[in-house]
């Protein structure tokens, strides 16, 4: 069992800007990983609304994160977070596949998933041409022709992505419109390697015993079904929360978000939450990283007004 | 990829770009070591060696394959565990 004041539980943008205050702030943190940190930015490929960067690639920003927060003293560790309990004097458990740590403090920043598109030959599929990673999977498909289903900020920055990496992208979207920034949109409508099949839902993922050769789409407006071939299926439909292991501390809404004040506070004192896992209005690194400023403070104000208590009382 | 001589023979393929490969790289490592008398372990980086993941029909990163007397037992197409990637290569071995 090891002892800490903080232990903040993600190592992406807001968890790394979390440790980083609470480290600054001279108390002894842990930041809590089960891969590497970076998180979604490490699926990411050019970033280019991160002020200070006209473009930067997704894991270049994760390491320049974590190099400040390595300089600051916040102290990394591998773990999978089975679950987290309070004591009756308010101490934190923090319980993973292999360690207990305990702390006054707790940060949530597990961020979101990629929703799956839940259509049959989906899961059969998945690593067989069907990814929810372009920057990962992308180079897998050069001179072939893929499909992106979606129609958000991902699905249009990733699909730029792939249509450097492959012969050709048809962009597949329910909507007849773009939910993506306006800046993304133009280049994307710019790209001759990117099509766009608008009104229309895949129905069904088609493939070989090998790899996927096509989907089945269904046009929302007229009604019709067919079929296209394409060699592979990027999935970028909206995101799930990471914060099934708190389900014991009913901190999240009927969807999983964890709610919060505008203090990044849950309901149990001690306790916060950060970022994507966060019920929130705009995911992005920005709020992520702002979100992780305010707890790391509030930690230490959190940390400072115990340490008063018990003085007192001694 | 130089010859193959003992039975079992485990093939990793990762990148740089993949956050999960940098999670794997370590497992493979401690499986590569713990098996070492009766396991090959080879690891691909598919960006430099395009061709080995077309010949094994790989389209994502980390993939591990397990080839038993030089064909294809198993094909984990996803992030696989340490326990669960020991308990594989003990029922192959």
């Amino acid at each position: 069992m090891r002892k800490y004041d903080v232990v903040v539980i993600g190592a992406g943008p807001g968890g790394m800007t979390a440790a980083l205050y609470a480290a600054r702030a001279n108390l002894n943190v842990a930041m809590l990983d089960r891969g590497i940190y970076g998180g979604q930015m490490n699926n990411t490929d050019d970033i280019e609304n991160y002020p200070g960067f006209t473009t930067i690639k997704g894991p270049e920003l994760g390491e320049k994160m974590y190099q400040g927060t390595v300089k600051a003293g916040v102290n990394f560790v591998y773990g999978d977070v089975q679950n987290v309990t309070v004591d009756d004097q308010q101490m934190k458990h923090i319980q993973t596949d292999s360690d207990e740590l305990v702390a006054s403090a707790v940060i949530i920043a597990t961020g979101s998933n990629n929703r799956k598109l839940g259509v049959p030959g989906e899961e059969k599929f998945s690593g067989k041409g069907v990814s929810y990673c372009a920057v990962c999977d992308g180079s897998f498909f050069k001179g072939k022709n893929v499909t992106v289903v979606g129609g958000g900020d991902s699905a249009i920055s990733e699909g730029l992505y792939l249509a450097n990496v492959t012969d050709g992208v048809n962009v597949i979207h329910r909507r007849d419109q773009l939910r993506a920034q306006k800046v993304l949109q133009n280049r994307a409508f710019d790209n001759d390697k990117i099509d766009f099949t608008w009104n229309t839902s895949v129905t069904e993922i088609l493939g070989d015993e090998n790899h996927v050769t096509g989907v089945k789409i269904h046009n929302n407006q007229v009604g019709d079904d067919t079929t296209l071939d394409t060699d592979g299926v990027f999935v970028y439909v909206g995101n799930f929360p990471n914060s099934q292991i708190f389900n014991n501390l009913n901190i999240t809404d009927q969807a999983g978000w964890i709610i919060t004040n505008d203090q990044m506070e849950t309901t149990i004192p001690g306790i916060y939450a950060i970022g994507d896992v966060r019920q929130k209005q705009l995911r992005q690194i920005t709020t992520a990283v702002g979100d992780g400023g305010i707890a790391g403070q509030n930690a230490f104000e959190y940390f400072e007004a115990i340490k008063h208590r018990q003085t007192v009382k001694d | 990829m130089s010859t193959i001589d003992k039975t079992l023979t485990l093939i990793n393929f990762e990148n740089n770009w993949c956050a999960q490969c940098y999670t794997q790289r370590p497992i493979i490592n401690k499986i590569s070591h713990d098996f070492n008398s009766y396991l090959n372990v080879r690891v691909v980086n598919s960006d430099a060696h395009p061709e080995l993941a077309k010949k094994y029909n790989v389209y994502s990163a980390p993939s591990t394959i397990l080839l038993r007397d030089g064909k294809i037992v198993e094909k984990i197409t996803r992030f696989i565990d340490q326990s669960q990637l020991t308990t594989l290569i003990k029922y192959y071995l």
